[in-house]
């Protein structure tokens, strides 16, 4: 078989089925039935073409070229017929198709009659060629205006499309380009100008190519069907060049090398096609998927695990900037930009990014975009979607000069807090509706992500600040009243002398009585002291996330030093149980005390009245450090349980910002702990955390 | 020679406040918390009161209550040591004849004694 049957073989094997396959996907569709008619034609071409090369006798040779002619000349009309489906121009166009398939009838006369052709001659390893009459010349010019006809009408489809259309009619003029550069090479044999015609095979990859752009949108299984074709033609190539290129090497350039007859270098090849046929598909399966298919279904995993992960960021420039390199790695947009609502100015400013070159972009909340995402609280996209309809041109121009097709918003509760902009893909692919369905997923445990990481600064800040405001009634306790002894005790030792109280004591024993007010004095000063250095330390500010060997026990008397104040007074009891085993770990020491001080505060707000705390720290049976945080307050009601660990959960009313357990789990997870609760209404709560022993 | 009463847990500050309230003149009780403070009342009928706000057993805001209740003609001082214009006003609705804030002035509580 020569290689130009082959061109013809593989034109066939691929123009019928994948003709026969896109009809019946859809026998509705007019485009659909276009393209098989299309396919149809080119059928007719490359099994003729296959049989015209392979024919022994110039009988059989003439009777498939001229049913190889019928093929040339349907393919065109039908070329055309499919061009102005494509681009919805059949009722316009609708009579000068009719014209077109009756002058192609004509020709196909013409050419069956023989008048195309003044004689045929045959071409060394090209098979039988023919002699054309001018009746075909004129023909051929009249091929080539149904050609550039064709090509004219893409070009104003082009122009007059968006979205998938305008993606369908590029892919199909792209390939419509490839196919007709194959075809046109078989021309210049016809005019006894030496130039095989290989690149024919061309016409297969048309086919391929087409009806990939009718169908990649909305069929997944065209892909599977495309990349098996894909594959298989790469192996079939590659088969056929090692047994080409063994035979040519042992036989006709190197033949004194080589002195093995054709039979073994057959059996060479094959050899090496056995061998190497299995490393070859994988590669082909390898750069198919990672060039044509992006992978789909993996990346919407990847995207599943992220939202699972992101949840647990605490630091916001980690999520923004984790989130847009996943977007990068995954859906390859040419531009993403992540955007907060800076409260302070009422503006959604871009706080990362990338593709765009303005940095310092800022919606204000009157723009019509963030209108649009606060009332419908949906995806903005340009173009529809799959049931999502596309936004109307006043957005539609704010999302442009963001370089988007789809805006997610962020929202928490009923706010908007931010929004992601995403651009077109880099593979022109649309953004589908299963794309949409995982992006709002990650959308809203995004707005989650970032309001937490918000938080936890000003929580941090916020909590700090509580702390110091549930210690400012005791802080006046705690120095007030040492301040007020000192006074009262200088002020009575003043009043005795203005009374004459000392009138007939000695110095000595004046003396001794106001070095006894010094005493008291000092004793006092010395009590303002301790507070404040406690003060102090626990108003320093946050620093950066360091783990450090810690003590569990030293920290919770650290934190119930702070807290002490508020205890004592609220008439709690505090029970310890602090087992001799060490209970040391690996942790923030600033974060642990936070953790102990939010825990046993929560404790000491459960109970009315008079109460228990009590805190053991053990080790467990699994060798973690345990400790129990265990309280006689009103505990929690069942309904309430599943939701405490949720942002803005609060059982304490207006009192609460409900931020203290979500953040206490979060601090937990980041010191590699985990922390559960037990409870009992009318009983109490036990809170149980647990480290990894640090040694 | 009028009875007041110090209503008081820090027993530094009482030990030396009843020693000057004797000085101006005063018969002087004290209890240490709620509980006792109220006991007194009930069993001394002290003129006067001079209660901490924070007690270990309860805050002084329930005593004065109780105290007004029972006793109107009972003269009632709220002493604190936590400044603040809407406690001060609060207590004094709640029927506080005087609110002092801590550290206190031995000489203004005389002339505030005298008044009373």
């Amino acid at each position: 078989m020569t290689f130009l049957a082959f061109t013809g073989l593989t034109i066939f094997l691929a123009s019928l089925p994948l003709g026969l396959f896109v009809y019946y996907k859809n026998p509705k569709s007019s485009l659909n039935k276009a393209y098989l008619n299309l396919n149809l034609s080119i059928t007719i071409y490359g099994i003729s073409y296959f049989l015209w090369q392979i024919s022994k006798n110039t009988g059989s040779q003439i009777f498939w070229f001229k049913i190889l002619g019928i093929g040339i000349i349907l393919i065109e009309p039908a070329f055309l017929h499919f061009v102005f489906n494509l681009t919805d121009k059949m009722q316009k166009k609708k009579n000068f198709l009719i014209t077109c398939y009756g002058i192609n009838l004509l020709f196909i006369y013409f050419n069956l009659s023989g008048l195309f052709y003044v004689g045929f001659i045959p071409k060394h390893n090209l098979g039988l060629w023919p002699i054309p009459s001018f009746i075909f010349s004129i023909y051929l010019a009249w091929w080539f205006f149904q050609v550039f006809y064709g090509f004219a009408y893409f070009l104003i489809g082009l122009k007059e499309s968006v979205g998938i259309k305008h993606n369908q009619i590029k892919y199909c003029a792209i390939a419509g380009g490839i196919g007709f550069v194959g075809a046109v090479t078989n021309w210049p044999g016809w005019y006894n100008i030496n130039f095989p015609p290989y690149l024919n095979i061309l016409i297969a990859l048309h086919v391929s190519v087409v009806a990939y752009a009718i169908l990649r949108y909305q069929l997944m299984d065209i892909e599977v069907l495309i990349k098996k074709t894909l594959v298989f033609a790469g192996m079939f190539a590659f088969s056929f060049g090692v047994i080409v290129a063994t035979v040519l090497i042992t036989q006709d350039l190197l033949p004194q090398y080589f002195a093995i007859s054709r039979r073994l270098s057959m059996a060479i090849s094959i050899l090496i096609i056995i061998f190497s046929l299995r490393p070859i598909e994988n590669f082909l399966i390898n750069i198919t998927n990672k060039y044509l298919f992006q992978k789909k279904y993996e990346y919407k995993q990847i995207l599943k695990a992220f939202i699972e992960e992101v949840i647990t960021v605490l630091n916001l420039d980690e999520v923004v900037n984790s989130t847009l390199k996943l977007f990068d790695e995954t859906l390859h947009p040419y531009t993403a930009g992540i955007f907060i609502l800076n409260k302070a100015e009422d503006k959604y400013q871009l706080y990362g990014s990338f593709g765009l070159e303005e940095k310092n972009i800022a919606l204000t909340s009157e723009s019509k975009l963030i209108t649009f995402l606060k009332n419908t609280k949906h995806p903005a996209v340009i173009k529809q979607i799959n049931g999502i309809v596309g936004v109307n041109p006043e957005v539609s121009s704010e999302m442009a000069s963001l370089k988007a097709v789809i805006v997610l918003p962020l929202t928490l509760h009923t706010d908007l807090i931010g929004f992601i902009s995403l651009g077109r893909k880099k593979s022109d692919e649309e953004y589908a509706k299963d794309d949409l369905d995982v992006l709002l997923d990650l959308a809203s445990t995004e707005s989650i992500a970032i309001a937490n990481a918000q938080l936890l600064t000003e929580a941090a800040q916020a909590e700090r600040r509580a702390a110091i405001g549930t210690m400012a009634a005791g802080i006046h306790h705690e120095i007030g009243n040492p301040l007020n002894i000192m006074a009262t005790r200088i002020q009575l030792f003043k009043l005795a002398r203005q009374k004459g109280l000392f009138q007939g004591k000695s110095n000595e024993d004046i003396l001794n009585e106001a070095e006894s007010v010094l005493d008291d004095c000092l004793k006092q000063s010395g009590r303002i002291s301790d507070t404040t250095k406690k003060l102090a330390n626990f108003a320093k500010p946050s620093k950066e996330f360091k783990p450090e060997l810690i003590t569990v026990s030293q920290e919770i008397d650290e934190a119930m030093a702070v807290i002490g104040y508020d205890l004592e007074l609220d008439r709690i009891k505090i029970k310890k149980e602090i087992s001799s085993d060490s209970n040391k770990i690996l942790a923030d020491k600033h974060e642990a005390q936070q953790i102990f001080f939010n825990i046993i505060r929560n404790a000491a707000q459960a109970i009315e009245g008079v109460g228990t705390i009590t805190i053991r720290v053990f080790t467990t049976s699994g060798g973690k450090v345990c400790v129990e945080i265990q309280d006689t307050g009103k505990g929690i009601p069942e309904d309430k349980k599943h939701r405490m660990f949720e942002p803005f959960f609060t059982t304490k009313g207006t009192k609460g910002t409900g931020l203290g357990l979500s953040i206490v789990r979060q601090l937990m997870w980041r010191n590699k702990g985990e922390i559960s609760f037990k409870s009992q209404v009318g009983i109490g709560t036990t809170f149980i955390l647990e480290f990894p022993k640090g040694e | 020679m009028k009875k007041v009463l110090v209503v008081d847990d820090e027993w530094e500050f009482v030990k030396n406040f009843t020693e000057a309230l004797k000085i101006f003149g005063y018969e002087t009780y004290w209890a240490a918390d709620g509980e006792g403070a109220l006991n007194i009342i009930e069993n001394k009928k002290p003129e006067i009161v001079l209660c901490d706000y924070r007690l270990p057993d309860m805050d002084g805001d329930k005593i004065l209550e109780k105290t007004k209740k029972n006793h109107p003609e009972i003269k009632f001082a709220m002493v604190t040591a936590y400044y603040d214009e809407v406690v001060e006003k609060r207590l004094r609705d709640l029927g506080a004849d005087e609110v002092i804030f801590k550290p206190i002035n031995l000489s203004e509580i005389e002339k505030l004694l005298a008044k009373l």
